[in-house]
């Protein structure tokens, strides 16, 4: 739950407050611990609403702790989109391309589907930063510095 | 080889036939040539082509192919494989999308190896002697299983590759009942470790041994003692990597390997404690006393860092593979250490390597034929500053080793002329792979149109290519070159390509050898990529992250077809830590696309992240 807190600490509290007051109309001020449901629900391929040929997509349970309140907000998984949208540009401001909207897609793509690393590699970086912490407590990373600098005599 | 071959030569006296398919039309003295040669026809792509010609010959390769590759473990199933290969003695399968490797398929997606162990169990390969299973889900009672069925006892290679779902019990069986096995590879397999005992065992059951590989495992137990048994009873010892092991405690094991070629793994371990002085003692000092075997052409230390590296002068005159991909050497280092390695064929580095690396392979090492050079830390201070390859590396390799077959590379920047040099010269090439990464805002020279083209038009040999670029890379027009100038080409990965979806429908227009292709990035509509799998004449397999969703799928009816599975791993997000700013962001899983022609129908055994694409879900709408 610290989780949302540091996202929404980090909100323009009119920001949140309007979001508060767009979200369902039934405020639940009970504090129970939820999973967050952004892993139960998968999104949905298509960008339409809460409805589709006359279905009501069902609600989960949207938990939010704000300067010292907690309100839980029974809301549609696109709700649960749009709110998270909302506060990601907020904190974000992402500017928008204006070379037309596929450029546009690939440049956020660009920040969001990183070229990722290959397991093997990944863990002998990460053990080489654990050997590094333990060769010496005190190593200080600097600019240019060969690594083996830090271990010449 | 030979001896395999003459087992295989079916009676070739004139009008007989001892095959016993019950055929009655026979082409007489056509059957008998063919019998006698087709057991020297190996390539699955000739044999293939050969069964096609009558049942006759259909029934001949059937009881003669000696081992299958399955591309994609589902595409077909065990008992069809049982049925059309009955005597089969060797199988590879390969199981998650490659994009596993790089962390980017769950582990419980699938790939089970339990279907195939079980038909093999009940012995319907009573030949089969090597089973290779690539990133697969591998249990302790598979291994139980197999080790305790007949095909265990008289199995001779055993590889999990990229595996995971077992652990040292699993292994225990193998090494108690499989004792003909030659090989036993296990490299980057995620496997728990519960003892140490499996080992042993290996060393106290087998002693026919050539193989083994547990690289890049997590084993961290291991006794030097026991590799030491294992290359004491196993004088056929060929090959040897494993996990960290100080190499100091392995004298004995390189005394004990006479016949050992190629070593990899161990560690160094960290210089000693200061002495009242404050001052460190000679990290080499515990290395002193190794010396290789005799044989020894292949080595890669984990951990070696430039006080270590004279470990390996000794022998690095005789090196034709070296490893150093997890090292711990600056870029002055591999200068140093290349130079004295003329008949290095093989080499793997991370990109600190430089340009003034490639300069000195390009010098000192002409006869090089495969180059990999992977991605190191993106942190400045953790690699050398010179750890960038670039076009001026690239030029200088390709000008000068004519030999090249295979080039992977992590790029900081690249340039046409670059891609037109290795057109130019590399004329042996079969695969090339460019990555381009993404922490320089600025890039020398893009597109690369013409550069792509001129390297496709002068590799004419390539089979295998990727090319991972970043918008703007390559445009549309790029894009179409790619198609028209890869008349050979099986596999492709292509990264940020092209500009719009007319791209990708002009690149699917050519590609005619295409079987599979990998995407990433793309700004492709749904409705595109299935116009371009309709048009990739060759294709049967298809993995897509990241591409223009938008609707709700409908436009991938275009590709629905019979016997072609479409799934889709949806998109979803969760919570990272974001270094830089130190904050909880939210970051986006893209949606995948993977489509697979198969003979198997749907799989059932996919977890909750994974949706099979169902057309009748649009039909009412």
């Amino acid at each position: 739950m610290t989780e949302i807190q540091g996202i929404i600490s980090k909100m323009n509290p009119e920001v949140v407050k309007s979001v508060i007051q767009n979200g369902s109309s039934s405020t639940n001020n009970k504090s129970f611990v939820s999973d967050f449901p952004l892993c139960d629900y998968t999104l949905r391929l298509s960008c339409g609403g809460d409805e589709k040929n006359g279905v009501k997509y069902s609600t989960s349970p949207l938990t939010i702790f704000y300067n010292g309140t907690v309100s839980v907000f029974h809301v549609s998984p696109q709700k649960a989109e749009d709110i998270l949208k909302f506060g990601e540009q907020a904190i974000h401001n992402s500017e928008i391309n204006s070379h037309g909207q596929q450029y546009q897609y690939l440049t956020q793509s660009l920040n969001d589907l990183p070229i990722t690393r290959r397991i093997s590699l990944q863990r002998f970086l990460e053990k080489r930063r654990e050997r590094l912490i333990m060769l010496s407590p005190y190593y200080f990373p600097t600019n240019n510095s060969n690594f083996n600098s830090s271990r010449k005599r | 080889m030979e001896e395999t071959n003459s087992k295989k030569k079916i009676n070739c006296t004139e009008g007989s036939s001892s095959s016993g398919t019950g055929s009655s039309s026979s082409s007489g003295p056509y059957d008998t040539v063919w019998e006698c040669v087709i057991p020297y026809v190996n390539d699955p792509r000739d044999r293939a082509a050969a069964s096609q010609v009558c049942k006759r010959w259909y029934a001949i390769d059937a009881i003669t192919r000696a081992h299958v590759t399955i591309a994609f473990c589902y595409s077909v199933t065990p008992q069809i494989l049982s049925r059309r290969f009955p005597q089969l003695e060797s199988l590879k399968l390969k199981g998650k999308p490659r994009a596993a490797m790089f962390n980017l398929i769950d582990e419980n997606w699938g790939g089970y190896v339990a279907p195939w162990l079980n038909q093999v169990a009940i012995g319907s390969f009573p030949k089969m002697k090597a089973l290779h299973f690539r990133r697969m889900i591998v249990s302790d009672a598979d291994l139980e299983t197999l080790a305790n069925s007949r095909t265990g006892k008289s199995l001779e290679v055993l590889k999990l590759d990229k595996c995971s779902g077992f652990s040292t019990d699993g292994l225990l069986h193998i090494g108690r009942l499989c004792r003909n096995l030659r090989t036993l590879y296990m490299e980057e397999s995620m496997l728990v470790e519960k003892d140490k005992e499996w080992l042993h065992e290996l060393a106290s059951n087998n002693s026919v041994l050539e193989n083994l590989n547990f690289y890049m495992t997590e084993l961290t137990q291991v006794k030097p003692g026991d590799i030491e048994l294992i290359a004491s009873r196993c004088k056929s010892l060929v090959s040897v990597k494993i996990s960290d092991c100080d190499i100091s405690y392995l004298v004995g094991f390189f005394r004990a390997a006479s016949s050992l070629e190629e070593f990899g793994g161990g560690s160094f371990s960290l210089p000693l404690q200061q002495t009242n002085e404050g001052v460190f003692s000679d990290p080499f000092e515990p290395y002193a006393g190794v010396a290789f075997p005799p044989k020894l052409c292949g080595l890669g230390l984990t951990y070696m860092g430039k006080a270590e590296m004279p470990v390996i002068y000794p022998v690095a005159s005789k090196l034709k593979k070296l490893d150093l991909l997890y090292s711990l050497l600056g870029t002055e280092d591999h200068c140093e250490l290349l130079k004295r390695c003329p008949n290095l064929e093989f080499l793997e580095a991370r990109n600190v390597i430089g340009d003034r690396g490639l300069e000195v392979l390009a010098q000192f090492c002409k006869g090089i034929k495969r180059l990999r050079i992977e991605r190191g830390a993106d942190e400045q201070e953790m690699e050398d500053v010179e750890g960038m390859v670039t076009q001026r590396g690239l030029i200088a390799l390709s000008q000068n080793c004519l030999e090249l077959e295979y080039l992977a590379v992590y790029v900081s920047d690249i340039t046409n002329s670059a891609l037109e040099c290795i057109g130019a010269y590399s004329k042996n090439l079969s695969d090339f792979r460019l990555v381009l990464l993404d922490r320089e805002e600025r890039i020398t020279d893009l597109p690369l149109d013409n550069g792509v083209r001129s390297l496709l038009k002068g590799c004419d040999k390539l089979r295998r290519f990727a090319l991972y670029l970043r918008p703007g890379g390559l445009t549309d027009v790029g894009l179409s070159y790619i198609g028209q100038y890869s008349p050979k080409i099986r596999w492709m990965l292509l990264g940020y390509v092209g500009e719009s979806d007319k791209g990708i429908i002009e690149f699917s227009k050519g590609c005619p050898s295409l079987q599979k292709l990998e995407m990433r990035g793309c700004c492709f509509s749904e409705r595109a990529l299935a116009m371009a799998v309709l048009g990739l004449t060759s294709l049967r397999y298809l993995w897509v992250q990241g591409y223009n969703a938008c609707g709700d799928g409908r436009d991938l009816l275009t590709m629905v077809r019979a016997n072609w599975n479409i799934e889709l791993i949806p998109a979803r997000r969760h919570f990272v830590h974001d270094d830089e700013r130190g904050t909880l962001a939210i970051a986006e899983d893209h949606a995948h696309i993977l489509a697979y022609y198969s003979l198997a129908g749907e799989r059932n055994d996919f977890p909750n992240s994974v949706r099979m694409f169902d057309p009748s879900a649009f039909r009412n709408t």
